[in-house]
């Protein structure tokens, strides 16, 4: 390839670049206002829920009708939700903008994912919430507390077991094998937790057991 | 200096300056004030009879139903009510620059009437009617507050029976002549003439005014705080409640005699003509008669619906309304001579105002009794009945001057009625704010919750777009 080609090449490459960018302009131009109209959204949004959520007070009607305070504020999270909303609803409009249905579909299947994620978070802190203040409330024994913990730890397990990328034979077999442990679990803590004064009475008189030994 | 010192003080002071203003006013001025307001009466009973007294009859007369009727009474006389309360909370209005006031508002109620003929249109009869409503009542607040900021308690009394039988003569003649020009009047144009001539006859009523010396009224002070408030709310009790027995009987006694007994049209004009009539003597019978006295009438008129029951010939229904008439003049007289009474601590400015507002309530109670129990005449006079039955026991019971039993028990009664309303009323007004309150929130939470589902909704359709 000569000199001349080459500029030729190169001058062809730039005007094809040239002519790309202005056709994307009005695109990017398009992108720069929705992102605009979704920020200016979400700050005259925030101020209106603000203070809709200021008088509604949900965190303390929240506390007021179940008895316990989650590890969040309830209001912010309304926010967060409607932030998010609003945020996605730009995203699409742009992506609809820039890419194909076929992109779209995999975009979806990356938000539903993240969803899935984040569900799985806020099943896990709602978990632990309600958990601490039942053991608050009804003022469990701090040894047993750890039991109920281990079975909640069990279920939080098999709930990110349901989106990892394991092959489903996998995840199947490990859901199975902790449902099994879990049940067997419950059953011998139900065992313990109603028969364990007699059981003791019986294992330290090695099988002889009087009639009253359990009251 | 503690507050309720300071109070005391104060109404002690207002007191000293009511009898320095009295007594500074010659008797002849006095008597000037009480012949002028007995004339401005004398015209006005008849421009009321010829524009007011006539005015359901119109409505009708231009296709209006009973509904928007009620409609247009009900909403007007809430307008003064509410009118009449932002004035008894701010009563500077009235204690300022009071004659341009009163001769503007008394005009501008006349005026008013002249204008209600030209219209069919429901919301400007309405708006005219509230306007001619709240002038009336601001009118009747400023000639109250004369009469009892100018005179003495007898002088109150004479003025008042006088101005009774004045307005019952007055209400005759222009209740005759509303009658004979209705029958000979073209009929599409006999209200705007009515209308006009009984304004133009209220206009002269309005020069009278004019002639008023009320100077001496100008920015006089009023008693902040009440120095005795169970006996105002007792006897404000006992008005609302007996008042409103009497427009229950109003509403109910026509159509009663008319449809029920069915007794001639006539009859029902006579009734009216003649309670009229019993109303003028009755005031000037009643006007220098004790409490005790007063008291008796009203016992007499509680008698008044249990007659009306038991008679069944419509013609002594006239004779009956005579006696109820009569009784209830010297009933009603309790009310106005009580606060002429109470006016030397409670002040005039006040007792104008609420005598002005407890007819008002009583009208609104009774238009709300009407419209719930519609024509179930026993029931309407039953509760007639019990409303008298009521207000005697009030005043046997809670007010020291008309009371049956002796006066330190009558004025414990009070304190106790008072201070049990005073408590539930605060607690309703504390029940009504977390109402209020929780409603409020419940909505901020569903106008949170929709704008989530909005965000959402159109991100599901952008997502299903794609």
């Amino acid at each position: 390839m000569n000199q001349e080609n080459l500029f030729k090449v190169i001058g062809e490459v730039l005007a094809q670049i040239a002519l790309e960018v202005t056709l994307l302009l009005p695109k990017i131009l398009i992108t720069l206002v929705v992102f605009i109209i979704a920020f200016l959204i979400i700050r005259m949004l925030n101020a209106f829920l603000g203070k809709l959520l200021k008088i509604a007070k949900v965190d303390d009607a929240f506390v007021r009708f179940s008895g316990f305070s989650l590890p969040f504020s309830l209001e912010k999270f309304i926010v967060f939700l409607a932030n998010i909303g609003i945020f996605l609803i730009a995203f699409y409009a742009i992506i609809n903008l820039f890419l194909e249905p076929r992109y779209i579909q995999l975009i979806n299947d990356g938000i539903y994912y993240g969803a899935r994620i984040i569900s799985i978070i806020i099943i896990t802190l709602v978990i632990f919430a309600v958990f601490n203040a039942v053991t608050i409330r009804t003022k469990v024994d701090p040894r047993i507390r750890t039991y109920p913990l281990v079975i909640i730890m069990l279920l939080v397990t098999a709930m990110l077991i349901d989106i990892t990328a394991l092959s489903s034979e996998i995840k199947g077999a490990l859901a199975a094998g902790l449902s099994i442990g879990v049940g067997v679990a419950i059953g011998a803590f139900a065992l313990w937790f109603f028969f364990h004064e007699y059981l003791d009475a019986y294992f330290k008189t090695g099988g002889r057991v009087s009639e009253g030994a359990h009251k | 200096m503690d507050n309720r010192v300071k109070n005391i003080v104060v109404l002690r002071l207002n007191l000293a300056i009511w009898q320095v203003n009295v007594m500074w006013m010659k008797s002849e001025d006095s008597r000037k004030i009480a012949w002028a307001l007995t004339l401005e009466i004398l015209l006005a009973g008849a421009y009321v009879s010829l524009t007011r007294g006539l005015f359901i009859i119109y409505l009708t007369s231009i296709g209006y139903s009973v509904d928007s009727i009620s409609f247009v009474t009900l909403s007007s006389a809430l307008s003064s009510i509410i009118f009449g309360i932002l004035i008894y909370k701010r009563p500077n209005f009235i204690i300022r620059r009071i004659k341009a006031k009163l001769i503007t508002f008394h005009a501008l109620e006349r005026l008013t009437w002249m204008i209600i003929p030209l219209t069919q249109n429901l919301f400007t009869i309405l708006s005219l009617y509230s306007i001619q409503l709240v002038s009336s009542f601001l009118i009747n607040t400023f000639i109250s507050y004369i009469i009892y900021g100018s005179l003495t308690e007898d002088l109150i009394r004479d003025v008042t029976a006088k101005r009774s039988a004045a307005n019952g003569v007055s209400s005759i003649m222009g209740f005759l002549a509303g009658t004979a020009l209705l029958a000979f009047l073209p009929p599409e144009s006999k209200f705007k003439y009515i209308f006009i001539m009984g304004s133009l006859i209220g206009l002269v009523s309005t020069l009278i005014v004019a002639t008023l010396n009320v100077s001496h009224l100008e920015g006089k002070m009023f008693p902040e705080a009440v120095e005795e408030p169970e006996r105002i709310f007792s006897s404000s009790i006992f008005s609302i409640v007996f008042f409103s027995s009497g427009n229950i009987l109003g509403i109910v006694w026509a159509p009663y005699v008319i449809r029920y007994l069915g007794g001639a049209d006539y009859i029902a004009s006579l009734m009216s003509l003649a309670g009229t009539m019993s109303n003028s003597v009755a005031s000037l019978f009643w006007r220098r008669r004790s409490f005790k006295s007063l008291h008796f009438g009203l016992i007499a008129n509680a008698l008044g619906p249990i007659l009306i029951l038991v008679t069944p010939w419509p013609v002594a229904h006239v004779g009956i309304n005579i006696y109820t008439s009569f009784t209830y003049t010297g009933a009603s007289f309790i009310t106005a001579f009580l606060f002429a009474r109470y006016n030397r601590w409670f002040g005039a400015i006040k007792s104008g105002i609420l005598l002005v507002l407890f007819n008002s309530c009583a009208q609104l109670v009774a238009s709300i009794t009407g419209l719930l129990i519609k024509e179930n005449f026993i029931i309407l006079f039953l509760a007639a009945l019990s409303a008298k039955l009521a207000a005697s026991l009030l005043a046997s019971l809670t007010i020291p001057e008309t009371a049956l039993i002796p006066e330190n028990l009558a004025r414990t009664y009070s304190q106790i009625l008072y201070n049990s309303s005073l408590m539930g009323y605060q607690m309703g007004v504390e029940l009504s704010k977390e109402t209020i309150m929780m409603a409020l929130r419940f909505l901020a939470l569903l106008l949170t919750v929709i704008i989530l589902y909005m965000i959402y909704y159109i991100l599901w359709i952008l997502i299903n777009l794609g």
